[in-house]
């Protein structure tokens, strides 16, 4: 009975968690019987008197809606992406419509509606801004390529990023490729909101002088192309950055204007929210129907609308019909980070909110505090706070950094963006009077300046973020802490937060002696170029290589850094210049800027880049050991994991002037694994390691030289003979590695080959015993 | 239609679950916003004629009330006026209705409510006395005029003045819009003081002609505690 009165008290929260629990179901099982059968129960139940049971069956049944939803919705993905893999690398002739105009760094996308080809819809590169509008129709040819994934652990997945929105691919137009361009002439919706979208664009930009026209777009479109990327950067740096994303912080600050106007307009009670409804639902189609600005908008409506029902809203459960609302018709939101912070954040806020309103003692209560504006800023605080305990796991998990003077930053900055949304709203409709304009324009630049300042100021403390980084292991008991603690402040419940701490500690002391003798090798994905990552059971990590820097990429600040940061590595014990060529040592010219390396190591060859130069300087003025290891030395790195340097023989790597066949060649081993590197090493070198013969049997190589045709022998292959073996290159790179000819030699010796260019990063993992592949995306 | 209504009201629970305003628990699948036990906790007023006990009732004839302010109704009237429950009043009306019937008055050929001013209007979007006239006027059916009385004045609020005070509070805020020649006009509010607001508007209708004027308040603190 007791469980019945728990439903009916938020009916909406168990539905909605029925039915999320049921959509990652379908994720993972794809039965239609399943789903049948799980339906069938929940009816079952459904006819019963007794009201437990009866409950039960609405959940079951949520259950079955939802795991049949996302099985749907996966295989027409999955049909998709099987056409993109299809089409991939294809010319391909297009037809399609005109969905969003963007421009990109390089040109100008458009997103196309393919209505004859499958329903999908696809970007299309163009360098220069055609003629062409929303809703017109652009014919030609192209090369498709499908949406790629994420390259390396950690890093943003495009590919589910934009499938979640139906779009599968890229078209890029031959050089000189014709466009045609139907034009639409009947009216069509989304070009008339586009058309009001650049209307109000340049209305701020004319009337709000500085960087406010921007962040005005920004904040009341949710477009941030037109803020300024130093100033996007300190938001980021100050962790406010969520104020620029169109979220449900601004569908509060358009309520509150909303519920103003409600009351101008004289109509009757219960028609006049229509007033409050209405203009939701604008700014909902305004800012492009994000996940966040719906979840809000819902709430809002559901909750101006009770007393119309006679009722008053439980904010819990308007909480849990938005998010039902939203993923019956998205569910694929569910895995975007977006819908994830929204309710997380909202979630957060108004639990810890709460929460600190009945621990904290008396002085420090917000509703105790008679100073109205201490109260005001202690309450914003308390706010930010709250927001912040909730989403930390999530953010430190995909960002790897915590920006400390968020909590601050988020006091001053909240309320300044609240007057600056209301001062935008103003400006919009009464900008056009004389005199109007300027003033409110002038106010916003005014606003936006104090803005400015302050994320300015902020960011320039070193303090302001720290690197920290969630596994998923630490965010489960980050949140078993914290509900340990909500129950401890709890009398009545404070057995059930010592239930939990004696789970947390067991689970700690589980995880400590089990799972910590693994060794990590991850080969990244740095485009034509090599990096790997290892980490030895004890946390000890080698850098080997750093993947190219050139005028238009850098991988070590684009790549290695931030899987760095992803793994929350602060430290490099050693950093290993395989030969000093810029697509292996690139990357080290950033590198070694941002993190501490203790050892360096080099070949023989005198080298005289300027990339190489920068760094040797850098480490002798810094204090990092440089060593040359030389063939035949042992190196012992921890414990149980040695290191076999195998070349260079010195007196040849410094004669030869193939500075490729200097590498360092050594091979890794743990326990009975073992995986050997190879640098570039091309077939001269190959010869000088043969005399190793039955040393060079290793589990895993590292192809030499991106799979080139200079190395890789069939003597030395059949020596080292690998199970599995890496190629690191780059997609259709000028040299055409890898070549058919080593990749035969790796087939007929049914080696299997890993390509990043084909399959982006490979992160293995030894215990000693077996090398497993580790699945990071 | 029996079905409709009860899958109507299933489905409203699921959005807005149906809890009793005052003790929190539930009413169930209805259109009552207080359930039955805090309607039996408040404690209802004997029925009868207080104009005698007012401290100002100029111009009233008959003056009744329904619940003493507490034991809960002093929630019900703070959701009513303040958490834009405009349809409490109503629902709060038909039970006014039921507990006090026409036949208490000498006569009555008109309903209407004591006026609100047009800001403090605007700022809460309804006038609660209104809507508790709209449910008298529903199940006694006699018509319900809500442009009788006008509010000229914005007075200041009650509850910090003495009854003089309250008086002067009043004078002159009130006028009568409409033709109320030899006709019994009951005037209705939400919780009844010291009674001059309703003496008031009670005072500007005689004036106008009006031959008789009763008043009707959901709630009024108990006689003895004033």
């Amino acid at each position: 009975m007791d469980l019945v009165n728990l439903f009916k008290k938020t009916p909406l929260v168990y539905i909605s968690l029925a039915f999320i629990f049921g959509l990652i179901l379908g994720e993972f099982f794809s039965s239609d019987l399943g789903v049948i059968i799980l339906f069938t129960i929940g009816l079952c139940l459904l006819f019963t008197k007794k009201d437990t049971i009866f409950v039960f069956g609405i959940l079951v049944c949520l259950l079955s809606f939802g795991a049949h939803r996302m099985q749907t919705t996966l295989i027409l993905q999955n049909h998709y992406k099987s056409v993109a893999n299809e089409f991939h690398d294809n010319i391909v002739a297009y037809q399609g419509d005109i969905a969003e105009i963007k421009q990109t760094k390089k040109g100008f996308k458009y997103r196309l509606h393919l209505f004859d080809f499958q329903n999908i819809d696809i970007w299309l590169y163009q360098k220069t801004r055609l003629n062409c509008d929303i809703s017109d129709t652009l014919i030609g040819q192209g090369e498709f390529q499908r949406i790629s994934p994420a390259r390396n652990p950690g890093e943003f997945d495009f590919q589910s990023f934009y499938n979640r929105r139906n779009i599968y691919g890229w078209i890029f137009p031959d050089k000189n490729e014709h466009v045609t361009i139907l034009k639409n002439n009947h009216f069509h919706f989304g070009r008339f909101i586009s058309e009001i979208q650049e209307k109000i664009r340049t209305h701020f930009n004319e009337h709000a002088p500085g960087d406010a026209g921007g962040l005005l777009s920004a904040l009341i479109l949710g477009d941030k192309s037109d803020v300024a990327p130093d100033i996007r950067d300190s938001f980021v740096n100050t962790g406010v950055i969520h104020v620029l994303a169109v979220s449900g912080l601004h569908v509060g600050y358009v309520l509150i204007v909303l519920l103003l106007i409600k009351n101008m307009f004289r109509l009757p009670w219960g028609l006049d929210r229509i007033v409050v409804i209405l203009g939701l639902i604008i700014f909902v189609i305004l800012t492009g129907g994000k996940a966040s600005v719906i979840r809000a908008s819902i709430m809002a409506g559901l909750y101006v609308m009770a007393p119309v029902f006679n009722r008053s809203a439980n904010i819990w459960n308007i909480i849990g019909g938005a998010a039902l609302g939203i993923l019956c018709f998205r569910p694929m939101d569910l895995f975007d980070l977006g819908f994830q912070l929204s309710f997380l954040a909202v979630g957060s806020i108004i639990f810890f909110y709460n929460w600190f309103e009945t621990v904290l003692p008396d002085k420090l209560k917000v509703s105790k505090i008679s100073h109205k504006a201490l109260q005001f800023i202690w309450g914003l605080f308390l706010v930010s706070l709250a927001a912040q305990v909730g989403t930390l796991p999530l953010t430190s998990y995909v960002f790897g950094k915590l920006p400390l003077i968020a909590l601050i930053a988020n006091v001053l900055i909240v309320p300044l963006i609240g007057v600056l949304v209301g001062i935008g709203f103003f400006l919009l409709f009464l900008g056009w009077i004389p005199g109007m304009g300027f003033v409110l324009g002038n106010s916003a630049w005014l606003i936006s300046k104090i803005i400015t300042f302050f994320t300015h100021t902020f960011s320039m403390f070193s303090f302001s973020t720290i690197n920290i980084n969630f596994s998923l292991f630490l965010v489960v008991i980050y949140f078993l802490v914290l509900g340990s603690m909500v129950f401890l402040f709890d009398k009545r419940k404070r057995k059930y937060g010592l239930y939990i701490i004696i789970i947390v500690l067991n689970i700690s002391v589980w995880k400590w002696s089990f799972n910590d003798r693994k060794l990590d090798v991850i080969f990244l994905d740095v485009g034509q170029g090599d990096a790997a990552i290892v980490r030895l059971p004890n946390k000890k990590v080698m850098l080997i290589d750093t993947g190219p820097r050139s005028r238009y990429e850098d991988m070590g600040k684009d790549v290695v850094l931030p899987l760095l940061n992803h793994l929350g590595i602060n430290k490099l014990d050693w950093v290993v210049m395989t030969h000093p060529h810029s697509d292996h040592i690139g990357g080290l010219v950033s590198i070694v800027n941002e993190i501490e390396i203790d050892t360096l190591w080099d070949t023989f060859i005198p080298y005289t880049s300027r990339t190489y130069q920068t760094i040797i300087d850098f480490a002798d003025s810094n204090g990092i050991i440089i060593n040359r290891p030389r063939s035949g030395e042992t190196k012992r790195l921890s414990e149980n994991v040695y290191l076999l340097v195998l070349a260079p023989d010195s007196l040849f790597a410094v004669t030869e002037r193939n500075v490729n066949n200097a590498s360092i060649v050594f091979k890794l081993v743990y326990g009975e694994t073992s995986i050997l590197f190879t640098g570039d090493l091309e077939h001269e070198g190959d010869e000088l390691l043969i005399p190793y013969q039955q040393l060079l049997k290793s589990d895993v190589l590292k192809v030499a030289h991106h799979g080139s045709i200079t190395s890789s022998t069939d003597a030395f292959l059949d020596l080292v003979n690998p199970a599995l073996s890496v190629i690191s290159v780059g997609w259709k790179n000028k040299f055409r590695h890898p070549s058919p000819i080593v990749l035969e030699r790796f087939r007929s010796r049914e080696i299997d080959v890993h390509r990043t260019d084909l399959n982006g990063a490979l992160w293995i993992q030894s215990d000693g015993k077996n090398i497993k592949e580790v699945k990071w995306n | 239609m029996r079905l409709i209504k009860d899958i109507y009201y299933l489905l409203l629970d699921f959005i807005y679950p149906n809890k009793c305003i005052v003790c929190k628990r539930f009413v169930g699948h209805n259109d009552r916003s207080i359930c039955s036990s805090c309607w039996e906790n408040f404690d209802e007023m004997p029925k009868q004629n207080m104009v005698k006990e007012l401290s100002v009732n100029d111009g009233i004839d008959s003056a009744f009330s329904s619940w003493n302010f507490k034991n809960g109704f002093d929630d019900v009237i703070h959701y009513l006026k303040y958490n834009d429950m405009a349809k409490l009043g109503k629902e709060l009306g038909y039970r006014l209705g039921k507990n006090i019937t026409p036949g208490d008055f000498q006569s009555i050929d008109s309903i209407t409510a004591v006026p609100l001013h047009r800001v403090k209007y605007r700022d809460r979007g309804y006038n609660q006395a209104e809507w508790i006239g709209k449910g008298l006027a529903d199940i006694w059916q006699i018509p319900f005029d809500k442009k009788i009385l006008k509010r000229n004045r914005f007075t200041i609020s009650q509850t910090t003045l003495n009854k003089e005070e309250r008086q002067a509070n009043m004078a002159n805020a009130f006028s009568v819009e409409k033709d109320v020649k030899d006709k019994s006009i009951l005037v209705v509010d939400d919780v009844l003081t010291t009674g001059s607001t309703t003496s008031a508007c009670a005072i500007v209708l005689k004036n106008a002609g009006a031959k008789q004027v009763h008043v009707l308040t959901l709630s009024a603190p108990s006689i003895s505690e004033n």
